[in-house]
């Protein structure tokens, strides 16, 4: 089980309150991945939501562009929880990472289930996602599009 | 030799015929689609390796098969036959469910009544195909997008279609994000699909605990037929809200449910067996069950570009389509196709309110048609 | 039978349409009581002796998690800064055909065809370091200038999605 108090680090949940992150603390999950390791493959069923502990991942998408990350608190895998039911890009760990890993059935169980903690997830992710860099939401707009 | 030539004839291969094959075909299929494609595999798989159970050939008289009297698959059948498997699911349902949004914006209730009209609108088209009425009421609850609520009043009503039945309603069910988005964005234009919707209000512990009671009480006074389902639909959400039976709540949605999942998807894929399901009467079930969902996901998003003729407060009409009540599935698409015109609009948890509404209304419909048919 | 003397003759009309009326009646009705819940469990507070039940249950339910000790730190085994200049020459000259702007994970195949060693930790190292900066437009350049300690995620304002 997860800290609760690491857990408020990430911006995802930073409004949630501690008895909502405890339920969230007992679904993550530790994830250690190598250096070269594929954690995501574009195309595959989006199972998990990531958040980034400790390395850094490239995100490729499928005409060949890429963005990296390298902070902590970064989040890949959202396809898990909001779109179409499959990873529109992959995700390739540039280093030896450590991530927080969240089943994405568990994530939308908790939404389910708890529509306050739901709420504040779903506000967090659309605050993220309306930052975005033009040329991912022309992504978005293409793959929402395109639908499976 | 002769015992040799005995033990041959009572093997499988002896006695099978191409239809046991295609069936295996059929339940082959499930487990691939349940297992490498992740279409509801919490279903899919124990209802496709059910298929392959049920229709492995078996000697009569030795009380294997399903329906023979004595066998364990009897046994296990049942609580299918009975109606007593469904509303344990739906105590867990009700253990796992918030019903917060719909405490906070009530109108969104009526997104899930009028969902139901796929329920009823199938179920003339049945008759006009020519199936009684009882098996008419058993493939229109099909358009109530919820598997246990169908296989409920089928047990009731058609026992000898629960098997295609089931089956139609949950590959329906795994099926929502390709068929509810073209109907969506075709009743809807893109103004109205960029409604953003404001944050629902805090809901009080008090009124999701007072919510499980009257509901219950209202909905079973105006439709009793209902009780088995909508009883224990709200004695698990009463569980789960006033929080001193949170051990009893965890165990309905956590054990309970997927016990009771195992057994009846088993059961139920065991009971498709070829006789039944490789006949023209599955062949109309599945088209109808497809048209179920297109008039119900029709149905609720028409209602709602109503609502929002005579109503101030406007909602977006995608919620509309989440009253089909294949939850969460129909308020994820509802995400979907609102994410696909604007990102920053997140609609799924104001879907969940019509989703939730929606298993109301469909054990309601259930009732209603049980107490007129059965 | 079938057709609509089938609908007619098992009264389907009119169950249809009954049926229809009471899911929506029941429906509406649930609606209604639901939305004076605010009122009657105001009028309840005001006039009843408002259990103080809720509230120490509520704060039971905020419990204190253990606190496991998570596994050991993922080991960010880091390029030498030798070795990277000496990798990021190597780079230069791949991009110096490929072009610029460049395709990461093209640059990236390249280079492991050609044998370079840990391929992916030394871009890791060059966008830390600020050698080779990502752009709004999801492509690659190197840095005008000397090494700069600018943010590795400069072209990202926040998270991306997959």
């Amino acid at each position: 089980m997860i800290p609760i108090h690491e857990l408020k680090k990430y911006e995802i949940f930073a409004e949630l309150d501690p008895a909502e992150l405890g339920v969230l603390s007992k679904i993550a999950e530790v994830r250690h991945a190598g250096e070269g390791e594929v954690l995501i493959q574009a195309g595959q069923p989006a199972r998990m939501l990531y958040i980034l502990k400790e390395g850094g991942l490239m995100v490729t998408f499928p005409d060949g562009r890429a963005i990296t990350f390298h902070k902590p608190g970064r989040v890949v895998g959202w396809s898990a929880l909001v779109s179409p039911t499959h990873y529109t890009a992959s995700v390739t760990c540039l280093t030896d990472c450590e991530l927080l890993a969240f089943p994405g059935s568990e994530l939308l169980r908790l939404v389910q289930r708890n529509v306050a903690a739901g709420t504040k997830i779903m506000r967090k992710i659309s605050e993220v996602l309306s930052r975005r860099l033009p040329f991912l939401r022309e992504e978005d707009k293409r793959r929402l599009k395109g639908g499976r | 030799m002769e015992l040799l030539i005995d033990f041959i004839q009572n093997t499988g291969f002896a006695m099978a015929d191409y239809r046991h094959f295609v069936m295996i075909g059929v339940g082959l299929i499930f487990l691939y689609l349940g297992i490498a494609k992740h279409y509801e595999p919490l279903l899919l798989v124990p209802i496709g390796f059910g298929i392959l159970v049920g229709n492995v050939p078996v000697f009569k008289g030795l009380g294997l098969g399903i329906y023979e009297k004595g066998a364990v698959l009897n046994y296990l059948y049942f609580g299918v036959s009975k109606g007593i498997y469904p509303p344990l699911i739906f105590l867990g349902i009700g253990a796992m469910t918030d019903f917060s949004t719909l405490l906070a914006r009530p109108k969104l209730v009526l997104l899930g009544a009028a969902a139901q009209l796929g329920v009823f609108m199938t179920f003339l088209g049945a008759l006009f195909l020519g199936f009684v009425p009882s098996e008419a009421a058993s493939i229109g609850i099909i358009g109530g997008a919820d598997g246990p609520t169908a296989i409920f009043l089928s047990a009731k009503l058609a026992p000898h279609l629960v098997g295609p039945i089931a089956i139609a309603a949950y590959s329906y069910m795994a099926l929502v994000p390709v068929i509810q988005p073209p109907i969506m964005k075709l009743l809807t234009s893109r103004r109205e699909r960029l409604i953003k919707m404001s944050d629902p209000r805090e809901v009080s512990l008090q009124e999701r605990i007072l919510f499980p009671i009257a509901g219950f009480l209202l909905c079973c006074f105006l439709a009793p037929a209902a009780l088995p389902l909508l009883g224990m639909l709200f004695l698990g959400n009463l569980l789960k809200e006033c929080l001193v039976t949170d051990r009893l709540a965890r165990t309905a949605r956590t054990a309970v449910v997927d016990t009771v999942t195992i057994i009846l998807g088993l059961t139920v894929g065991a009971s498709t067996q070829a006789d039944v399901f490789l006949t023209a009467k599955s062949v109309g079930i599945f088209i109808l069950g497809a048209c179920s969902f297109m008039v119900a996901t029709a149905g609720g998003v028409i209602f709602a570009k109503l609502l929002n003729v005579v109503s101030q407060d406007k909602i977006n009409p995608l919620l509309g389509a989440a009253g089909v009540s294949a939850v969460p599935d129909s308020a994820r698409v509802v995400q979907m196709v609102g994410n696909a015109e604007d990102p920053s609009n997140y609609l799924l948890m104001h879907a969940m309110a019509p989703n939730v509404a929606g298993v109301i209304g469909s054990a309601i419909a259930a009732g209603v048609l049980w107490s007129f048919i059965g | 039978m079938g057709g609509f003397s089938a609908i007619s003759a098992a009264n389907g009309w009119l169950i249809a349409a009954l049926g229809i009326s009471v899911v929506f009646f029941g429906l509406l009705s649930l609606a209604f009581i639901v939305s004076y819940f605010p009122r009657i469990i105001a009028w309840w507070n005001a006039h009843a002796k408002a259990p103080k039940y809720f509230v120490p249950l509520v704060k039971s339910l905020i419990s204190r998690p253990r606190v496991k000790p998570t596994s050991s730190k993922a080991s960010v085994q880091s390029v030498e800064p030798g070795e990277l200049d000496d990798a990021e020459e190597a780079l230069r000259l791949l991009t110096a055909h490929m072009g610029e702007p460049f395709k990461l994970p093209r640059l990236i195949e390249v280079a492991e065809q050609r044998g370079l060693a840990r391929v992916h930790s030394t871009i890791n190292g060059l966008l830390v370091r600020g050698a080779m900066v990502g752009g709004p437009d999801g492509l690659f350049r190197w840095a005008i200038g000397s090494e700069s300690k600018s943010d590795p995620e400069g072209a990202e304002i926040s998270s991306g999605s997959t």
